[in-house]
């Protein structure tokens, strides 16, 4: 349960009591704000491009075509929309090999290899202002492609294939000790074509495009500089293609804008494809979650591309996310939040279940003020009461919404949203996603799947089956992943439920605390509707080719009947893990041997998964403890209520407890 | 527990574990690697052509097998 203030539990409670909600708007799908980019410059030029915001919010520009052609660069101080992005200066010949990247400070670098061995830079001290002459790189040995990234204001790495073969290599550089021998990748690259790379808050992350050892073509990343040290993390595909497959990955690039973001050029069959993906979250760089990929500034309905050398995204300066190619610069704005305050919610209508539920509210929008929220966005519902201190409401771990429809009315817009089972069944993969039996735990894969559709998954303590079953999954090209999702979820122990704008997993146990007294003495209990079934399944059992686990859902087995089962084979499962599957069953029947209705003046802190005891004198109810399985908040002029659906608390082992 | 079949283009195959690869048709990229039916002779296990694959459900695992190859 979230917290909640004593004055707002006071103020609830009071026979007066006076609701207050508000909804919170950003224009964010999961975990990745929605950059809607508009073009605000053009010319013809098609050629490769580099970009970076330096530290003091400028926007530079690097494009150069063939080697010995001119370099051309720009410098956009301060850019906006309305700026002169025009204004190309030459920086001398183009090398084989390009880069740029911007440190945290006013260092800003400039690398060209010649192709034959040399490897000159430059440091701007001024934001890439002006530019000193080119140093060649001592005892390189590198060959292009290129890549370079600022660790800090002091430090930057550059990354590179070894000359005359196809070894990825690393050299760090620092202000006080200057150029470090190469580190080479341990993995064997059959191409390396593309390279580039961002720090990524405690190590290099470094997205390579070419070829494996077998000849596939491959998008891949991999990490460096592991913990301060020298060491090369493994090479992990985003996605790989049949060996000689006609299919090219090309100009990668990352960038920090909100998150790590990438871009690259998909092409085949006469179809280069830009696209995005982002990685998540941002604090802290560890698994690789990637998002699913997504189309970067199609130009037509035919989705074409800006241009035939993908698109750089630069970073964040004056409030804009600003991306460019060659010709052209964009910029989006970040999801800024925009409050519905109660005086605009004419209505609302709210469920959370374990999927995350839904939503629909209509708002006052004579003056137009929502009349920008668009499909696609996200909404949070932060439930309360004015009290004596005010409007006070609940705004941790806020239940989550995002838009699926936007209805304008006379002078109203009414919206319709789900939770996470929306991100999950949007995402469809347009390669397939395998993970053998024995190759990763449901935690991993469920981390995993909630990475490419946009969500984190916290843990509760107790939540351990997660990482004892190793499944095997197999997701189709073009099928969602809320498939594979529910599969996963039904043979876990645990229970998966919405928290903000993120799943947690717990734990449902018979002896899990009471959080919350309903009824005389304790909240405001409305109605209620009681029901005990009979637990279906009321016992479970789960075996392997060579073990087996049984266990109870009903009643005690002195004086129970159990007569409803549930069996379910999983050969690839070991003994404990085939225990958890049976708990996992016999939870389900634990849990639907109750199912009970009450209706309560709304408490804002209450969640899916807590356990209420109810106390209802008129219906002869005392001291009875139900779970949350789900509940629904309806607001609306002279209504405040909120409806809770009980289940049977959970499932214990021992006898004595609750089933 | 629902039976799902599905098709692709047989990529590769391992004829001591007989295991296929196979790409899902509708994917350029990406494969995945299934058991094939022992009554499918090796030499028809031929990299380019068509194969069908039954899954004992929505997930696959370990129990998706190839059983037919044509083309």
């Amino acid at each position: 349960m979230r917290s909640v203030s004593p004055t707002l539990q006071a103020a609830a409670k009071a026979p007066a009591a006076v609701p207050y909600v508000e909804l919170v708007y950003a224009d964010r799908w999961g975990n990745g704000d929605n950059h809607r980019y508009g073009r605000h410059y053009a010319d013809p030029a098609d050629r490769n491009i580099q970009a970076a915001v330096a530290a003091d919010g400028s926007l530079l520009r690097l494009r150069h075509g063939e080697p010995g052609s001119a370099r051309q660069y720009a410098r956009v101080p301060n850019p906006t929309p309305a700026a002169a992005f025009g204004g190309w200066q030459d920086l001398g010949p183009v090398g084989a090999a390009e880069a740029l990247a911007a440190s945290p400070g006013p260092y800003v670098l400039l690398l060209a290899g010649d192709g034959a061995g040399t490897l000159t830079y430059r440091e701007s001290s001024d934001y890439g202002l002006s530019w000193p002459a080119g140093t060649a790189v001592p005892a390189h040995d590198g060959a292009p492609p290129l890549a370079a990234a600022y660790r800090d204001v002091d430090s930057f790495a550059v990354f590179y294939r070894a000359a005359g073969g196809n070894a990825l290599r690393a050299r760090k550089w620092a202000r006080a000790s200057g150029w470090q021998p190469a580190a080479t990748h341990p993995a064997g690259f059959g191409q390396i074509a593309h390279l580039t790379a961002v720090w990524a808050f405690d190590r290099y992350l470094v997205i390579a495009a070419g070829k494996d050892a077998a000849n596939r073509p491959v998008l891949g990343w991999t990490t460096f500089d592991l913990n301060g040290g020298g060491a090369w993390g493994g090479f992990y595909p985003l996605e790989q293609a049949d060996p000689g497959a006609p299919l090219e990955f090309k100009y990668p690039r990352l960038a920090f804008a909100d998150t790590i973001r990438l871009t690259y050029v998909l092409s085949f069959g006469g179809v280069s494809a830009l696209l995005q993906r982002h990685v998540y979250p941002p604090a802290s760089f560890t698994a690789g979650r990637w998002r699913a990929p997504a189309l970067l500034l199609p130009q037509d309905r035919a989705g074409a591309a800006p241009g035939s050398y993908g698109a750089a995204i630069a970073g964040l300066s004056g409030g804009r996310v600003w991306a460019c190619t060659a010709g052209g610069v964009w910029s989006a704005l970040p999801a800024a939040p925009l409050t519905v305050p109660f005086a605009d919610i004419l209505s609302l209508d709210y469920t959370q279940d374990a999927e995350g539920g839904r939503l629909t509210a209509t708002l006052r929008n004579g003056h137009g003020a929502y009349s920008g929220l668009r499909p696609g966005g996200q909404l949070q519902v932060y439930p309360g009461y004015f009290t004596a201190a005010g409007a006070e409401k609940v705004t941790a771990a806020a239940p989550t919404y995002w838009l699926t429809a936007v209805r304008p009315g006379p002078g109203t817009l009414t919206l319709a949203a789900e939770g996470y089972a929306v991100l999950l069944k949007a995402a469809r993969l347009t390669f397939p996603l395998q993970y053998p039996a024995g190759s990763a735990s449901a935690r991993q894969i469920l981390d995993a799947i909630g990475g490419l559709a946009g969500f984190e998954i916290g843990s509760a303590a107790g939540s351990d089956s997660l990482t004892r079953w190793y499944p095997g999954l197999r997701v189709l090209p073009g099928r969602s992943l809320y498939t594979a999702w529910r599969a996963l979820v039904g043979g876990l122990r645990e229970a998966l439920r919405p928290d903000g704008p993120g799943v947690l997993a717990a734990a449902w146990e018979a002896a899990d605390p009471v959080v919350l007294g309903v009824g005389p003495g304790g909240w405001p209990l409305l109605a209620g509707e009681y029901a005990d079934l009979s637990a279906d399944p009321d016992w479970a059992r789960a075996v392997s080719e060579t073990a087996a686990a049984l266990r109870l859902a009903g009643t005690e087995p002195a004086d129970g009947m159990f007569f409803r089962p549930a069996s379910d084979y999983d050969p690839g499962r070991s003994p404990a893990a085939l225990t958890d599957l049976a708990e996992a069953l016999a939870g389900q029947g634990a849990r639907s041997a109750r199912q009970d209705r009450v209706v309560i003046r709304p408490h804002p802190g209450l969640e899916v998964g807590d356990v209420v005891e109810v106390n209802d004198p008129a219906a002869g109810i005392s001291g009875r403890r139900g779970r949350v399985l789900g509940l629904r908040v309806r607001y609306a002029s002279g209504r405040y209520d909120q409806e809770l659906r009980l289940g049977g608390v959970g499932w214990a082992l021992r006898s004595g407890g609750e089933s | 527990m629902g039976f799902e079949v599905w098709w692709g283009i047989l990529t590769g195959f391992d004829g001591a574990a007989y295991r296929a690869t196979v790409r899902p048709v509708g994917s350029p990229t990406g494969a995945v690697v299934v058991a094939a039916s022992r009554g499918i002779p090796a030499a028809e296990m031929v990299p380019g052509r068509r194969v069908l694959v039954v899954s004992p459900g929505p997930l696959g695992g370990e129990q998706e097998v190839v059983v037919a190859v044509w083309v």
